[in-house]
């Protein structure tokens, strides 16, 4: 590293050497904006080995690296991307200015054309498939509704869970409701009707928690 | 030895300034196709500049892509607000950066929500595997790759503003008068920043080892 090496005092700055350097010609011997050296400096170069190398190396190494960065963006930037660049540009402000050619509009059809014969023949494939969809469907719908009321089991059904007395009251009831003959209104007051035939240890509880009708009425006062 | 990038002051500045001038002038009288025409110059002479810029900060075509064609379609949306005592080119290069910055944020601001996406671009193998035609080996062309990529990686690294002095100043050759009309930061303070930005650069890259790999002419310069 030659650069400092013997600091400011004896030698020209880097700075002054940079700043000569750009766009120096070893030819005219003058930097940029025809910057020369100050007298002293230039007599000091003229006669000081070190200071022409630093010069000498700093110039090299600018139009060195000069020569790699153009070189870099020239081999990147083709002639043809520049071109077509160009034509962008162009057409972009030709554009903005409303010069540009008008777009091209397509022309309505004055008359439809025919349908081509072989269409025209199985044109009652559509309609079919639109039949066979809505068959499906509807028939898909059915099977599902029969399939889900057989499934969800009644309330008497799973009251036969709670007790083997509740039974034997609810069995017909839920059979018949199984199928989809009763309501729910018809089945509860089978219900009634039965458990007042037959007394069932099994919903006392149930019956304790349940709140008369009288019971509210007075709490309602 | 001779490092003298082309100044973006010249001759050619000068007319493209008059030309965004008579373009304005041009919209101001409503003659809207003309000036698109004549806009088409300026697009000329200007895009490959432009696009060598956004690439040193995009690092990628289609983003680059986008962002030049934003700015040259700002430049002449808002070319009515161009004042001729700037030249163009330090007017429209403002544009482009700030797209370009603008973008980078964006970029930031995705890559924070997004999984990385590995480059599906050319790699070393497809390099390695390539049949030597009249260019480079495939030896010296992976070489070459690793330096580009070396100092793009690099360039990545500096801080924005020298990022951009840089990119400026020694890849385009802009002047740092140019440089501080683009930024709007003091001229003494983008030579500063020009210094920074090159010794920054030399740590980054490792100068010495840099040149000495470039070839045995700057091998000798460097050992003596």
């Amino acid at each position: 590293m030659i650069w400092n090496l013997f600091g400011n005092r004896r030698h020209l700055s880097d700075a002054l050497l940079a700043e000569w350097s750009m766009g120096y010609s070893a030819d005219t011997g003058v930097a940029e904006d025809g910057m020369t050296l100050p007298a002293d400096a230039a007599e000091h170069l003229a006669r000081c080995g070190h200071c022409q190398r630093r010069r000498d190396e700093l110039v090299a190494l600018l139009a060195d690296v000069q020569t790699v960065a153009r070189g870099d963006a020239d081999a990147a930037l083709t002639p043809q991307r520049l071109a077509s660049q160009r034509q962008r540009i162009t057409h972009r402000i030709a554009a903005l200015v409303g010069s540009a050619a008008p777009a091209r509009i397509l022309r309505f059809p004055a008359r439809l054309r025919s349908v081509p014969r072989s269409l025209g023949q199985h044109r009652w494939l559509p309609a079919a498939m639109a039949a066979g969809l809505v068959v499906g469907v509807f028939a898909g719908r059915m099977l599902d509704f029969t399939q889900g009321d057989e499934a969800r089991p009644t309330a008497a059904v799973v009251a036969t869970m709670d007790g083997d007395a509740f039974v034997s009251a609810s069995r017909a009831v839920a059979l018949r409701g199984a199928q989809g003959l009763l309501d729910d209104e018809t089945i509860l007051t089978e219900i009634d009707s039965t458990l007042a035939t037959e007394y069932c240890e099994a919903l006392d509880a149930l019956d304790a928690l349940t709140p008369r009708i009288q019971e509210v009425a007075l709490a309602g006062r | 030895m001779s490092h003298q990038p082309p100044t973006v002051a010249s001759a050619d500045t000068d007319r493209d300034t008059i030309t965004a001038g008579e373009i304005k002038a041009l919209l101001a009288k409503g003659d809207t196709a003309r000036a698109r025409e004549r806009f088409e110059e300026l697009v000329g002479s200007h895009q490959r500049r432009a696009a060598r810029i956004a690439y040193h900060y995009l690092r990628d075509v289609a983003e680059v892509d986008e962002a030049v064609q934003d700015a040259f379609v700002k430049a002449f949306v808002h070319l009515p607000s161009f004042r001729q005592e700037l030249p163009f080119v330090v007017w429209f290069t403002r544009i482009v950066i700030n797209g370009c910055l603008d973008r980078l944020k964006a970029q930031n601001r995705r890559s924070r929500w997004m999984v990385p996406v590995f480059d599906s671009g050319e790699s070393d193998r497809d390099l390695a595997e390539r049949r030597p035609s009249a260019g480079p080996t495939p030896e010296e062309a992976v070489q070459a790759r690793e330096r580009r990529e070396h100092l793009a990686a690099a360039i990545q690294r500096l801080p924005e503003r020298q990022r951009t002095v840089l990119i400026l100043g020694v890849f385009e050759g802009y002047t740092a008068r140019e440089i501080s009309e683009v930024t709007g930061v003091n001229e003494s303070t983008v030579r500063v920043h020009q210094f920074r930005a090159i010794r920054a650069l030399r740590k980054l890259i490792g100068g010495d080892r840099w040149l000495i790999e470039r070839g045995a002419d700057r091998t000798e310069a460097s050992r003596t």
